[in-house]
């Protein structure tokens, strides 16, 4: 076999790997990796920085891959040199390999401007995992972080440093932004966003040094002004790697020099990528590193298909919040017509740039939403006459599908990877492909930047018979995260407050939606330490009642377990009568409803009650239903009357996912349906068991057995745990009947009643900060959140006049 | 009869930020929004059903009806949600004065009022 050796583990190399393997497995494989990890998406490093990927989630092959195709894998080792003579390779630990074809794949390096002082502690790249790593660990709340380049990498290190907390300025040499993809006129606006995400931008700044002893403490301008920081990111551009071109003798400009089918001037020696140099451009972005690597696969493989004609540029600044996008040729010139769109109070800029009639060059900010219809047209080099009048703002379509139906087959629907329509349809009818991670899979679309994600979930929808929708994604459109990660964000970022979060992550508005989820996962997560929004929270949590059709309220005082006294029913009577109940009505959950009580009134009712809230309005605890137990029931075993008041007083004034109603019966015949409700505690003779789970409203659903115990306070505790894991895991508005189904029993089992001790504490830890701040909402009575939270607005002014 | 006067509702720290307060001008029940930049101002009954829009969560530029959930603009009163309702409530120019939210109602209003006080 023969022996191909792989330099460089990167995007470029892997992606040409992975089609050499496709065409032709038949080479002895070594890869060399200078990095110490797996190959990893470079393209989503800006996401890890900001928290919204985990490393593992950007690796594109792991060591099983590689493993599986047979792959020598060395990472960690340095080549440092080639004999093309004797066609070996020798790396930076000595051992020299053979090869019969060599790939060079060794990307670029960041390129620094002479800045004294750029080796003091504190002052790094961005290129690699290493360096986000490093960055993370030094950044944080309260450090002051200066980016030095205001390209697209600067851009997206300065959000990643914000979005963990630090204080950042950007510093550029030139008078705008993004130069290489944006014109004046856009650097306006995306300077704007910037500094609209709290990001101080400093443009016209030649960066003379690097302040500090040993360790930066500020950089020093041309101008002789200074800022300060503890932390500096030097952005400033990469240069191709072509070292080891030059010591294989190969043709180097600026690039290694490669021709239409990705050769070299040694016919033993291919290169691909960042490091390669084609009709005098050297490509930084992802997508040509795909497009070179299939045109190589063939030629390596023996059988050249299409040759390699250049890429179209592309680039998509990866900020959420800040759509930024550019390609082509888009600079103005003699015989190009600048066709533009902007609204200022919008922040959208839109440039086209045509040329007899087809697309040259595009930038837009603000609204990238077209940005693979105009890519399409920069690729097919579509005549636009007809389309002149919707250039910039197309005729709406129906619905999103129908913008699927319409493309030709042939349009790109992952711009980085390559992937046109019809190789999605092709997937789907001959690969059954039927959910996006299948997709993913079989034809790679969507493992780039991820921005088709979208585009690739209308297509299944469209045409897999049997598309199922992943995990349900993000919350809602404000905020494109789902629970399970935004949860993790906030916590590692430690944000407490709801616009906070909007802010930062999402589109500064929110909604009816993300709010109260937001409102709910903050107070969880911080145990009642967060900032409470009232605003961001639902009327019934506003004041604590529930809203009726008219506008009037319900008031449900606590009645635990369902026992009341006379002097209590005495006071509700009493208070019917004074403010007018126009319905007093038992409810299903064995309490009492007082129907149609006004906003004003609902302190007064508060106090004349002197009960605490029973809560019938909230996402948050409800009830206990309860039998009569042993006190007089003659069937019953278990004492479940004060079983179920115990239950009811230690989860009570706690929010919850969803409403948690419960239950707690003396003997098996379950006469409070335990086994229909959120937690149940069924007693029978010697012990309890604890169900969960179960539902008889819109769903009906028998619980399932959590565990069985012997004690009363065992059964208790064993909710407890369960409670807790609930809160903690389930999504916002997912009854304990969902949650148990999608997460299954057994692991719930697994994680709560037969978990680590260790476990067991920290889920009872956070259970028991969260109770201690926990208080009766109706207490606001006396001190209410707002001045004006119940009494309406008197109008300063007679309108009669 | 287009006539229009200013009326001095309130002060404007009565109404907490993103939140809507309801308040009766010339019998007409008016919803008073504090979108923290500005006061938006718009009659208090959902179109759907009469909800009483001042109770909704506040989305950005408009307001959710806490009963059924239309969403309602607060700048143009359109119903956005259902979009195919077409559906709209009345709006009214609102203004800063000294700390205290001005809003301005049709004349007619009054006069509808004083002539049946009359």
């Amino acid at each position: 076999m023969k022996r191909l050796v792989v330099v460089g583990n990167g995007m470029a190399g892997m992606a040409c790997l992975e089609q050499i393997l496709a065409f032709a497995p038949r080479f002895e494989v070594t890869v060399f990796g200078e990095e110490t990890h797996p190959n990893y998406n470079r393209v989503l490093l800006s996401s890890v920085l900001a928290g919204e990927k985990k490393a593992e989630d950007i690796v594109i092959n792991g060591p099983e891959w590689y493993r599986g195709h047979g792959i020598d894998l060395r990472v960690g080792v340095r080549i440092v040199d080639v004999d093309p003579l004797a066609r070996t390779i020798t790396g930076d630990d000595g051992a020299v390999t053979p090869y019969d074809t060599l790939l060079l794949a060794t990307g670029s390096t960041p390129w620094f401007p002479p800045i004294a002082g750029l080796g003091k502690g504190g002052v790094f790249a961005f290129r690699t995992l290493d360096d986000t790593r490093a960055l993370m660990a030094r950044s944080g709340p309260e450090t002051r972080a200066v980016v030095i380049g205001g390209g697209l990498l600067g851009l997206e290190a300065a959000r990643g440093l914000q979005v963990r907390g630090c204080d950042v300025t950007v510093v550029h040499v030139l008078d705008t932004l993004m130069e290489r993809q944006l014109d004046k006129a856009a650097g306006v606006y995306v300077r704007a966003k910037m500094e609209s995400l709290g990001i101080r931008v400093l443009l016209g700044r030649t960066t003379k040094a690097i302040l500090g002893n040993g360790h930066a403490a500020g950089v020093e301008f041309a101008d002789g002004s200074t800022v300060d920081a503890d932390l500096v990111v030097v952005a400033t551009g990469i240069r191709p790697s072509v070292e080891l071109g030059r010591k294989a003798r190969l043709t180097v400009n600026r690039g290694i020099v490669v021709n239409d089918l990705m050769e070299t001037s040694d016919p033993n020696i291919f290169a691909v990528g960042e490091c390669t140099e084609h009709n005098g451009i050297c490509y930084g972005l992802v997508a040509p590193l795909f497009e070179q690597g299939k045109v190589l696969a063939g030629t390596i493989a023996g059988n050249p298909g299409p040759r390699y004609a250049g890429s179209v540029q592309a680039a998509k600044l990866k900020i959420m919040g800040v759509d930024v996008f550019s390609a082509g040729a888009w600079e103005e010139a003699p015989g190009v017509e600048p066709v533009r769109y902007e609204d200022p109070g919008l922040g959208v800029y839109k440039k086209l740039s045509l040329r007899d009639g087809k697309l040259a060059g595009v930038i837009l900010v603000g609204d990238a939403g077209d940005s693979h219809r105009y890519m399409d047209w920069l690729r097919s080099g579509a005549n636009l006459d007809r389309a002149r009048r919707h250039l910039l703002c197309p005729p709406p379509s129906e619905d999103a599908g129908l913008d699927v139906a319409e493309m030709p087959e042939s349009a790109i629907v992952c711009g980085c990877i390559g992937v046109t329509k019809g190789t999605i349809i092709h997937a789907i009818h001959h690969r059954g492909v039927n959910t996006l991670s299948q997709l993913k899979e079989v034809t790679r679309a969507s493992t780039g930047c991820g921005s088709c994600t979208r585009l690739c979930e209308d297509l299944l929808r469209a045409v897999a018979p049997e598309f199922e929708e992943e995990v349900k994604t993000a919350i809602c459109g404000c905020l494109p995260f789902a629970e399970d990660r935004l949860r993790e964000m906030l916590r590692s970022e430690r944000l407490k407050s709801v616009q906070e979060v909007l802010d930062i992550y999402g589109n500064g508005r929110g909604c009816e939606i993300c709010k109260p989820a937001l409102s709910y996962m903050l107070d969880m997560l911080w145990c009642g330490d967060h900032v409470e929004d009232r605003s961001a929270r639902f009327i019934n949590d506003r004041v604590h009642a529930n809203i009726q059709k008219d506008g009037t309220f319900s008031v449900v005082p606590r009645i635990r377990g369902g026992v009341t006294s006379a002097a209590e029913l005495r006071r509700i009577a009493d208070v019917a009568e004074k403010y007018n109940v126009r319905m007093v009505k038992i409810t299903g959950s064995q309490r009492i409803d007082l129907l149609g009580v006004k906003k004003e009134d609902l302190p007064k009712v508060w106090a004349d009650l002197d009960m605490p809230s029973g809560q019938a309005y909230t996402k948050g605890v409800r009830m206990v239903k309860t039998c009569v137990g042993t006190d007089f029931c003659r069937f019953g075993v278990q004492d479940s009357t004060s079983v179920g008041i115990e239950l009811e007083r230690r989860f009570e004034q706690l929010y919850t996912p969803h409403k948690v109603k419960m239950a707690a019966v003396g003997c098996p015949r379950n006469c409070a349906e335990a086994t229909v409700k959120d937690i149940g505690l069924v007693g029978q003779e010697g012990g309890w068991q604890v169900v969960v789970g179960g539902a008889a409203g819109k769903s009906v659903r028998k619980a399932d057995l959590l565990t069985t115990v012997e004690t009363s306070e065992a059964a208790l505790e064993a909710a407890e745990l369960f409670f807790q894991y609930y809160r903690e895991n389930a999504n916002f508005l997912e009854r304990t009947y969902d949650f148990v189904d999608r997460v299954g029993i057994e692991k719930i089992r697994k994680e709560t009643v037969y978990a680590p001790e260790s476990v067991k504490h920290a889920l009872r830890d956070r259970f028991a900060r969260s109770k201690q701040r926990a208080v009766d909402p109706w207490l606001e009575r006396r001190e209410p959140r707002h001045p004006m939270q119940f009494i309406p607005l008197q109008p300063l002014e007679q309108v009669l006049a | 009869m287009n006539e229009r006067r200013w009326v001095r509702v309130t002060r404007r720290d009565n109404v907490p930020v993103r939140e809507g307060r309801a308040v009766m001008l010339a019998r007409r029940e008016i919803a008073l929004f504090n979108l923290g930049d500005r006061f938006l101002a718009t009659d208090n009954r959902c179109p759907h059903k009469g909800g009483p829009l001042c109770d909704g969560i506040v989305a950005g530029d408009s307001v959710v009806c806490p009963l059924h959930g239309w969403k309602v603009r607060l700048d143009s009163g359109m119903v956005e949600g259902p979009a195919s309702s077409g559906a709209c409530v009345a709006t009214y120019p609102t203004r800063i004065e000294d700390g205290i939210v001005c809003v301005e109602l049709p004349v007619s209003l009054f006069e509808a009022r004083e002539r049946e006080v009359a």
